[in-house]
Parts: structure tokens; sequence; C-alpha cells
């Protein structure tokens, strides 16, 4: 058994003509919960989309390794059978794919469906067609809800608040903390996930491990989530940059 | 030539791709033209009658203005629903080419004063390099309603070519959907609508492209009467094809609206879509409107599918699927094991 979950050295990440990420670190456990803060166009969902494969995201150098084995060259498909599930920033809107048929095709459970669909407020949803019309938080509840019929050992939600008002992110954060079964204390978890936030609103619901601040394409800090967002919501990213250059350098990674 | 198992001698297989499968309960009338005979023909409504071409020119003399030149011996249906009638179920027709190698069809179809109707019509052929022409009038009358579905599906080196000419009365509605599984060598597919006061038009095609075949489907629409309408929506999908999907509508009445909306798929490189709309306003109280999208599969789309696990083939037919099913929601229940084929087909290749 692997002691990580997830587990990613020294990774070099172009996404188009740009190298994004340059040497990152991180390693996640079985149960954790990782939260990357970072300005806009740092790389944060570079990483997601490195990790799960997607394409314009190419890995130059370094590995990803999943339960021990390396994802790379793996299609998209086949890491998300491997238990590896996303929740995307700005998903597409797809005519003709009513969202029903899609979810059936994920998990063929009626009763699950039904059951997420009310928890997340997307009954009368079911019919139409993927994405389609949906507002923001909508949209947002639809990737949640895909993710639990999937059900996914590592989730990686990118930026699963943004465009999403008050009222809705409390339900999609209590479907989020179901997901991730923060009901549970920390090491009873069996899920993990990696969660990246701009904002970083959704955090004052959910019960997460470990922060990283993305500068630079790497990640800094490694530590108490809360921690970290509190400093970023009094002083803004400005006070990462001037930490890091007074105390050197510091690895990120688990705890 | 080969035939792959699927493309076996079996008729009614044939005409089973075609839509011409309904057990008669089914429908409201059949018409079967096998080669240049006319090899079934019935009604089971009192309120639609159904004729030989041949024979009925001798009564319908106005018929001959809008026919021009006939050859001697006719071939093809003379269809009337009489006045305030209402039939549910379609008249199924199929034109068949099993061995002769030319088959010329002409077919009118009239729909009298407040009547409702459906047709499915299937053209298809068991030979090597068949010449198929079809002719079609369609009358539909004030108020009246006329839903026709078309399904071509023909050996790869066939030759088509097929006119429509469709009069809509005063607030009467056209639907039809116009629906190539199986692309011949070569296919020019004309349509022309007049619509009066009130009446409305709707032009649906799918038209699917396989490799070394050329299409051509033309569709046009004159709003001339007062408030007329009109809608085309066409979607092509060249798996190695040529298609030339050319549009008109013309905004000739006072306060006649139309739209048109023509977006294909290339699903590799040695096809090709050429997609020309155009719009005319010849009234100032006209208001015709246009988009149109050609493109391959959306990556993004794609890897967001993937992503949940499903592999690419089934994710790209999951899009064309999509492609397909998108608006054109008026195809009849049964021939959605056609749409089905198609798609098929496509997940094969993916």
């Amino acid at each position: 058994m692997a002691k990580y979950l997830l587990e990613i050295r020294d990774l070099w990440v172009d996404a188009g003509e740009k190298t994004i990420l340059k040497g990152l670190n991180i390693s996640v456990r079985e149960g954790e919960s990782h939260v990357i803060f970072g300005p806009n166009g740092t790389g944060k969902s570079t990483l997601i989309g490195a990790i799960m494969g997607l394409p314009n995201i190419k890995v130059t150098k370094g590995d990803i390794l999943f339960r021990g084995k390396s994802l790379l060259g793996i299609l998209v498909d086949e890491r998300a059978r491997k238990g590896i599930g996303i929740g995307f920033q700005h998903p597409p809107a797809i005519d003709g794919i009513m969202l029903r048929k899609l979810l059936e095709i994920i998990n063929s459970s009626q009763a699950e469906i039904k059951r997420i669909a009310l928890a997340l407020k997307l009954g009368r949803h079911l019919e139409r067609d993927l994405n389609k019309g949906f507002s923001g938080g909508e949209v947002k509840a639809c990737e949640i809800m895909q993710l639990f019929l999937q059900n996914p050992d590592l989730v990686l939600l990118d930026e699963p608040d943004s465009g999403v008002d008050i009222e809705n992110i409390k339900v999609i954060s209590k479907a989020i903390r179901e997901l991730l079964q923060m009901n549970l204390p920390i090491g009873k978890r069996k899920r993990s996930a990696i969660i990246i936030t701009h904002g970083g609103n959704i955090l004052n619901y959910l019960d997460t491990d470990v922060g990283h601040v993305m500068i630079d394409g790497k990640l800094k800090c490694g530590a108490d989530s809360r921690e970290i967002f509190s400093k970023i919501k009094k002083c803004g990213y400005r006070d990462c940059y001037k930490c890091l250059s007074a105390n050197g350098e510091k690895p990120s990674g688990g705890k | 030539m080969v035939k792959s198992p699927a493309e076996g001698n079996d008729m009614d297989g044939k005409l089973n791709l075609v839509g011409y499968d309904s057990p008669k309960t089914q429908s409201s009338g059949s018409f079967l033209v096998v080669d240049d005979g006319i090899a079934e023909m019935q009604s089971y409504s009192d309120k639609l009658e159904i004729l030989p071409l041949a024979k009925s020119l001798e009564k319908e003399q106005w018929l001959k203005e809008h026919l021009g030149p006939v050859p001697k011996k006719v071939l093809g249906f003379f269809v009337r629903a009489l006045p305030d009638a209402k039939i549910e179920k379609p008249l199924q027709a199929c034109f068949f080419m099993k061995e002769k190698k030319a088959q010329v069809i002409h077919n009118v179809f009239v729909a009298e004063k407040n009547s409702q109707v459906h047709l499915i019509s299937g053209c298809t052929d068991d030979l090597v390099e068949g010449k198929h022409t079809g002719i079609s009038l369609f009358f539909v009358r004030e108020n009246a309603s006329v839903s026709v579905t078309r399904i071509h599906h023909w050996s790869p080196d066939a030759s088509v070519f097929s006119k429509s000419s469709v009069f809509v009365g005063k607030n009467a509605v056209f639907d039809s959907n116009y629906i190539v599984i199986n692309s011949p060598k070569k296919e020019q597919a004309h349509s022309i609508a007049r619509v009066d006061d009130g009446g409305a038009v709707g032009f649906n095609s799918i038209i699917f492209s396989r490799e070394n075949s050329d299409f051509t489907i033309s569709d046009k629409i004159l709003l001339e009467g007062k408030n007329a309408r009109a809608e085309i929506i066409s979607r092509a999908i060249s798996d190695g094809g040529r298609i030339l999907t050319k549009t008109y509508m013309a905004g000739k009445g006072k306060d006649t609206r139309g739209h048109l909306e023509c977006d294909g798929i290339l699903l590799n490189e040695k096809g090709s879509i050429h997609a020309i709309p155009e719009l005319e306003a010849v009234n100032p109280k006209t208001n015709l409107s246009h988009e149109a999208g050609i493109g391959r599969i959306s990556e993004t789309e794609l890897s967001y599918l993937m992503a949940r696990g499903i592999d690419e083939a089934k994710a790209k037919s999951l899009i064309v699927k999509g492609f397909l099913d998108a608006k054109i929601n008026r195809i009849p229940p049964n021939l959605q094991k056609a749409i089905d084929e198609l798609v098929g087909k496509i997940s094969i290749q993916a």
C-alpha cells in the first residue's frame, strides 16, 4: 500500500506554449483534503488538469503517482475509472445530452440519482440538457452531483464556489461536506480532495486539513488551511510574497 | 459488390430501415413501389385516398401545370386527405430499387382544408449503381397540417436526385424531416416551399455523409403571405464525404418571420462541409435570422464526458447523438431506431 494516495514530485507542466508549473510538489494521504489558494492565473487549474489528464496540458518533467503508480500517459477516462473525479470550474453545456441520461451512465442507481438531485435542488433539471441555461450555482451543484454518483477516491474541485450566491453556497458546501465525509473526524475519512479556491468563501463551511498557496508555479506554505485563508483575507496575496522572501522557500506537502 | 450482413438481401430488413415496418394497425395507409411497379397500395382510413398517380392524372387536370411533362407510365402516388380529416396514424410509403437500375417517381400529396395528416416515406435500394429520381408535390390547403419524414438509405454507388415543391395555404402547417442515414455516391435534394398568409413551414434535415459521397441539400422557403413563418434546421455530419447545404429564406409578406440554423460536425479530415445560409428581406416588415456553426467535435465536451469515466468512442457518440437530437424533436418515435443506427455507426468509427 502506498503511503500517499496522490504524490506529485517535481512537476513541470506546459499549458499551450507557456510553462505554468515549475517543479511543484504535493502529497495527499487517504482522507485528507487540501486547499490551494492563489492569485488568478498562477496555475491552480493547470495542476488539476494535469492530475486529471485534460488535453492541452503537457507534463514535461516530474511525475504524478496515484496509489504509487504513475498516471502519465493514461487517458482521462481511465484516470476517472481509477478513482479520480473532477468538478470543473467552467463545465460545458452540451446540446441534446439530457442530464438524467448522463447521470445514468455514470451510476445506474435511480434511487441515488433522485436522492442527490433533491439534496442539491436539481430535481427539476434532470430532464434538461446538460448545463443548458443553468445558473452559476446550478452548474456547480451539477458537478458535485456527478461526483457523488461517480464515487471517486480523490476529488478535484476547481473553484466550487465561484459564481455561486450565498444561499446556494450553503447547499453546495453541505453536499461537499457529505461527499468528503467531513462529518467524520479527521483520520476516519476515506475520501481525499484537492480544492482550489480563489475567494475562499467556501472554507467557512468546510473542514479541510492542509492549505497551500500557489505562487510562481509552485506550492508554498503547507499550513493549516483556515490560518492561511484568514491571513489572505486580511492582507491579500502580497503578504505571501513578503513572507516567502523573508523566510526563504518552505517546501509544500502533507502534514 | 460484397455485402455486409447488415446490408443483406433481405427486402423487409431494408424497408424496416427506412420506416416501412409498422404493423398495418400502426398506419393509416401504405404505398410500396418496387423497381417500376406498385407492390402495395392500401388505405386504412376512409378519410385518406391513395391512388396511382397515373390513374388520378386523368381526373386531376389541374396537376398538369404543376407537374410539367411526365412519362406516359408515370409512377408514384396521388394521396388526398379529405377536408376536416384528422388522421393520427401515419401513411407509410416506400420506394425500393431491387433490380432495375433506374427509378423515376412522381408523387402528389394533397391535404385538404382543415385536415391533419402524417407521411413517412423511405427510399432505399439493394443493387449496384442505381439511379433514383423523386419528384414530389405537396399541397397543404387552408388550415391543414402535414408532417413528412423522409428517410434515405442508399448503397454507396447510387445516385439520387430529388425535388419537392410545397404549397402551404392560409394558416396551414408543413413540417418536414429529411434524414439521410447512408449517403449515396451523389445526392441532390432540393426543396422549395411557398407559404401563404399565416402559414408555417419547418424544414429539418440530418445528413450523414460517408467517404466518397457528395451530397447537396438545398432548402428554399418563400414567405409570401402576411404573418407567414418558417424555420430551417440543418444538421450535417461528414464522415469523409462532402456536404453542401444551401438554405435560403425570403421574407416577402408583411410581418413574416424566419430563422435558419445550419450546423455541421466533421468527424475526420477526409470530408468537407460547406454551408451557405442566405436570407433575403423584400418586405421591410419581415424578420429573418440565421446561425451557422461547423467544426470538429468539441475537445472540451469530449474531455468533460471522458472525465466521468466514459470512453472516447462512447463520449463521441453521445455528443453526436446530442447534436442530432437537439431541436429535431418531431421525429416519429418509430424512426428513433434509424437515428440510433446512424449514431451506432459513428460510435464504431470513433
